[in-house]
Parts: C-alpha cells; sequence; structure tokens
C-alpha cells in the first residue's frame, strides 16, 4: 500500500487518460463507469451529470474506488488501484477550473484536435447529445485515501 | 425526450470484447465496494471473466467494463451486470487465474464516435 502523494504514484496517474470509478448504489449493487479526470489541488476530479447513476450513489455512500492502467506508460504493464472519498459538487467554483484543465488535457493536445477536425461532421449531433443529457453539470471530487499497484492480466 | 444516442450494440464492438485492452471487475464483499483488473475471454457471445489467484470469489451482482480510446470520439465501451458462476478455464493461460462465466442481467455498448439521432 502506497500514500496516494508518492511520486510514482502521481507519475502513473498523470500517465492515465481515464479512470474507471466503482461505487456502491443504494440498493447494494456495483457501478462502475469510465471517465475523463484532471487532478485538482491533490484532488481527482471528474466532470459528469447529477442524474448519472454514479453521482446519485455519492449521495448515500462517499467510498469510491479508482482503477489507472496507465495509457501513456511506457513502464511494465500494471494497473493502480486508489481508495478515496468522493462528493459530487455543482458550481462554478469547481467547474471553471476543472472545465479548463479537461481541455488542456483532452481537447487541445494535437491528438485531441485532430480527432475533432476528422469528426467534424457530428458536432451537430453531439452538440444536441449534451444538451438533451439528464440532470446538473457538475464534478465528482474525489480525496484519495490510499494506494497500490496491482499485476494486469497477461 | 432524447433525440440522440451514443449507444451501440455490444456485437457492434465485437473487436473490442474479443481483444481487450483491459477489463475491469466491480463487486460486494462485506457491504464495500471493490475493484479489480480481470483477464476477459468473450467467446460465442459468452463473457469468461479470470479472477488473480488467491482472490474470493465474488458473491451477489457484479459489474464488467471494457473500455478504449484516448480522444473524443473513439470513446467506446461495454459493461454488463450480472452474476458469475465457477467455468473451466478456457485456454491456456500464462498465469494461474480462476475463471467464472458472467450470465449477463443488462448489457450496454457505446460509442462516441457513432453518435446520431435516435
Amino acid at each position: 500500500m502506497r500514500s496516494p502523494g508518492d511520486r510514482a504514484v502521481r507519475r502513473f496517474i498523470r500517465q492515465s487518460t481515464t479512470a474507471r470509478i466503482a461505487t456502491l448504489s443504494p440498493a447494494g449493487n456495483p457501478d462502475l463507469i469510465p471517465l475523463w479526470f484532471v487532478t485538482y489541488r491533490g484532488h481527482i476530479c471528474m466532470s459528469t451529470r447529477s442524474e448519472n447513476p454514479t453521482a446519485r450513489d455519492l449521495i448515500r455512500n462517499h467510498e469510491v474506488v479508482l482503477l489507472f492502467h496507465g495509457e501513456q506508460s511506457r513502464g511494465p504493464a500494471r494497473a493502480l488501484r486508489v481508495r478515496g472519498r468522493a462528493v459530487f459538487r455543482t458550481g462554478r467554483g469547481i467547474g471553471i477550473p476543472v472545465a479548463a484543465l479537461s481541455a488542456v488535457r483532452y481537447l487541445l493536445p494535437p491528438g485531441g484536435i485532430w480527432n475533432t477536425i476528422i469528426n467534424h461532421r457530428t458536432f451537430g449531433v453531439n452538440l444536441r447529445y449534451k444538451d438533451e443529457r439528464a440532470g446538473e453539470g457538475g464534478i465528482i471530487e474525489i480525496v484519495p485515501l490510499t494506494a497500490e499497484f496491482l499485476k494486469l492480466p497477461s | 425526450m432524447k433525440r440522440t444516442t451514443r449507444a451501440v450494440r455490444p456485437e457492434d464492438l465485437g473487436d473490442l470484447l474479443e481483444h481487450p485492452p483491459r477489463a475491469s471487475l466491480a463487486f460486494v464483499r462485506d457491504g464495500a465496494i471493490q475493484l479489480l483488473p480481470v483477464a476477459l475471454q468473450y467467446k460465442e457471445q459468452r463473457y469468461l471473466v479470470g479472477l488473480p489467484a488467491g482472490v474470493e470469489s465474488p458473491t451477489g451482482r457484479v459489474k464488467l467494463l471494457v473500455d478504449d480510446g484516448r480522444w473524443y470520439f473513439d470513446l467506446r465501451g461495454v459493461w454488463v451486470r450480472g452474476l458469475l458462476k465457477p467455468c473451466d478455464t478456457p485456454a491456456v493461460t500464462a498465469e494461474e487465474r480462476t475463471w467464472f462465466e458472467l450470465t449477463p442481467e443488462k448489457v450496454t455498448a457505446w460509442h462516441y464516435g457513432r453518435m446520431r439521432g435516435a
């Protein structure tokens, strides 16, 4: 078990592009989705909507488990499991910095711009999709508590 | 009313399921959420899940996630909710794993690059 502040842990999280977040539903079932994320003030932050089942789960149970796969890492194949406590927040206080960091990480790199250009024909339908999503926009903010590297299946 | 969707059929992502870059399994033990990287073999629409040896078999509902993609329009994935039951080892593997077949109750698949009017 490592501290979330461990240098190797922080580097591996930076090298990961998607986090898988597992939560417990009010009925006692597991929920699991992949989300983009950024780190902000030492916390892991993910944009989603209030009607997302994962965000709803956090109203009753704040415990989360995250799995990072270091997609951009050139090191040995391994995953990082992080346990933490999470809340779903709305409001500009956290929304604006997280949106800005997300744009820098996912939309503005050359790969992100190219991906947008080659899919320009779906702009309209993509905007409609975002407009139709249920619930209020917000941020899942996670305070990481423990971290451990896991061996990946070969 | 929703007019657009990113949903696809799971079989539309057959290449992802047959060659998953990564698979994750969430389950509940002693009232706490658990999450593991797992091996997945998808054969003839059967989901065979390999857990690391020594991991106690999950009971109750589980959720399997297979996802891929770096950029927005490349994001795609499948999640399967259901129950695990022990099965034979499906193939020769380099490491010892305990294998289960996941009987789906619900399967959802998506691909942001195939978003369209519903």
